[in-house]
């Protein structure tokens, strides 16, 4: 994608709400605004929808006096000054009559030339601009810093992610790469082209994340972050894919690993290796504009960061992990559970903090040192933390699905209908769970109430730290 | 140049306009939390000598999580020559080289919309000044 790109990113719930609204069926025009979050990276621009404020017809889309409908005065007035005291893009939308192709029209153009440098300085310079809706098309220009922006897509989240364009010749074509012969079968060349266009995040490239860097970069992923603070050791060679011994004697990190398999697989692949933890802030900002992130760390604050990365900035999460519980007095195995928990920015969505997976005690003594630990009398818990012990076939029956549910998810192979739940295996048992999703309304990262970190992008911290100087 | 996060630092202040008696100083803790230490309280007619510093740790997560444990000077005894008690042990070194006796109580239903550093001070301080 060029740099100064700009895409708008939904979630599933609010473009259908929106479609609904602006085609009832009466092909006629109408209208809302869609108040967002605003992030900002190297590869461009993303607002990310927060709000859709659907404009009731005849008191705030109101016919114009310059062209077909307008928005109300008051109406624009209201949400201009409400995106202002919340740092928010304001973004009008109407729909034509069109289907798979749409463009603004003549006096849409002029209104945007005429309205939105004065509009911007009620928003106090935050991003404005319009998207014009076909029934599977849309059409975007965002005035930002003085210049008209044009929207490559729009990116609705939901079981499928799909991506709307203004054209369909401005959807990404792939060519023919024998080397993905068997996967175009599958795929198409539309499917191929999507997953080279994408950039993903792995938090933790020990043994659930060295599997997905090397099953990502095998799919054909455009471009693959990877994050850990983390050497290889010798006992976390039997885990970590493509690890050898002369790794350990280099001490070498994990991502450097991570990018040499990553580059064996797909030399074409663009790998950004980040020897460093997600913890901190800086380094959380470089997963800001990827298009997923996967989760094999095993930390409670790296969950949490995840987390609210997933929700604030609108990325749909996939999070791996065994855990096995050993009987501390016989050393017997208790149980052997290889879990998968989708998390995408939406109700029931899986938000881990309302699943009840980012609990506040652990995070507070994930910040104690181990003398600190000792020393304040705590015992280790019954409860080992996900993804311990690591044994690499517990990690591939976990990864896999999250591998799989992302290929389908990106590629639109999903069937309509389809839930995407949680899972857990037992192994001891050979059961295995699907697992619903909690979600409630307060959640400051996953809920809507003023306040909450949803959507809202650069507009609210990530819970992480702040390095010190000389750190 | 201050690398707290903006909630501890807004936590540091409410402190001392809760506490303006007495001195609020902290250390940063290299991850935008603080090691924190309120100065000159009167911990209560139980210990010797009466009068301490409390110290605590925001961390880099306040104000999601519990602020606990609190330290007390190191060399308090009780005046009545039992054992600290529950909920007091140490001396123990809970960071750098300061040396302290550990006030432990959990806030176990901790809500930030309720509970604040200062509050859970006050709160500690009630508690030792009835032992």
């Amino acid at each position: 994608m060029a740099k100064n790109s700009l895409t708008v990113r939904m979630v599933e719930s609010d473009y259908k709400a929106l479609l609904k609204h602006v085609f009832p069926g009466d092909r006629d025009e109408h209208g809302a605004i869609l108040l967002c979050g605003v992030s900002k990276s190297a590869k461009g621009l993303r607002l990310l929808v927060r709000k859709v404020v659907l404009a009731k017809d005849g008191i705030d889309f109101i016919e114009s006096r310059r062209g077909y409908r307008e928005f109300s005065a008051r109406f624009i007035s209201k949400w201009a000054m409400y995106c202002a005291e919340n740092g928010l893009a304001y973004i009008s939308v109407h729909n034509h009559g069109a289907d798979q192709a749409v463009e603004f029209s003549r006096n849409d153009l002029q209104s945007h030339e005429r309205a939105y440098p004065s509009l911007q300085e009620l928003v106090k310079g935050n991003p404005v601009g319009a998207i014009v809706l076909g029934k599977r098309s849309a059409a975007g220009r965002v005035l930002v810093k003085g210049k008209f922006l044009v929207m490559d897509k729009l990116t609705v989240l939901g079981t499928r992610v799909n991506d709307v364009f203004s054209h369909p010749s401005k959807r990404p074509r792939g060519t023919e790469d024998s080397m993905y012969d068997r996967q175009l079968r599958m795929l198409g060349q539309t499917g191929q082209a999507i997953l080279k266009n994408l950039k993903v995040g792995i938090i933790g490239l020990g043994g659930g994340g060295s599997l997905q860097n090397e099953w990502l970069s095998r799919l054909g992923v455009g471009s693959i972050v990877s994050v850990d603070p983390d050497i290889v050791k010798k006992h976390n060679r039997p885990r970590i894919v493509g690890s050898t011994a002369k790794d350990v004697a280099a001490k070498r990190p994990k991502v450097e690993v991570a990018k040499r398999v990553a580059k064996q697989a797909n030399p074409d692949i663009d790998c950004q290796p980040v020897f460093d933890d997600v913890t901190f802030e800086e380094i959380a900002l470089k997963l800001t504009d990827c298009d997923a992130i996967f989760l094999a760390g095993d930390t409670y604050a790296s969950r949490q960061v995840f987390n609210r990365l997933v929700h604030q900035y609108l990325i749909p999460g996939f999070h791996v992990g065994a855990r096995v519980s050993v009987d501390k007095q016989t050393k017997a195995v208790d149980s052997v559970r290889a879990e998968y928990r989708v998390v995408i920015p939406a109700a029931k969505g899986g938000c881990l903090e309302c699943c009840g997976l980012v609990p506040a005690e652990k995070l507070r003594l994930e910040t104690l040192s181990d003398s600190q630990r000792r020393e304040q009398n705590y015992t280790d818990s019954d409860e080992e933390e996900l993804a311990e012990p690591s044994v690499i076939t517990l990690n591939v029956l976990s990864g896999a699905q999250a591998a799989n549910d992302f290929l389908m998810m990106f590629t639109g192979l999903f069937d309509d209908g389809v839930q995407l739940a949680s899972q857990r295996h037992e192994l001891t048992k050979r059961q295995f769970f699907s697992v619903g999703h909690l979600s409630k309304a307060e959640c400051e990262t996953c809920g809507r109430r003023l306040g909450s970190a949803f959507a809202m992008g650069d507009g609210a911290r990530l819970p992480c730290k702040i390095r010190g100087a000389g750190a | 140049m201050s690398n707290l996060t903006p909630l501890v630092k807004a936590a540091l202040d409410e402190l001392q306009a809760a506490f303006p008696d007495n001195e609020v100083t902290h250390t940063e803790d290299g991850e935008g939390g603080a090691n924190v230490t309120v100065s000159g309280f009167d911990i209560g007619p139980a210990f010797s000598p009466r009068e301490s510093w409390v110290g605590f740790r925001l961390t880099y997560q306040h104000p999601e999580i519990d602020v606990y444990p609190h330290f007390i000077r190191p060399d308090v005894v009780r005046v009545d020559g039992a054992q600290l008690g529950e909920g007091l042990s140490g001396p123990m070194t809970p960071w750098g080289t300061l040396q302290a006796v550990q006030v432990s109580r959990r806030t176990n239903a901790w809500d930030k919309t309720r509970d604040t550093a200062s509050i859970k001070l006050g709160k500690v301080l009630e508690w030792l000044r009835t032992r």
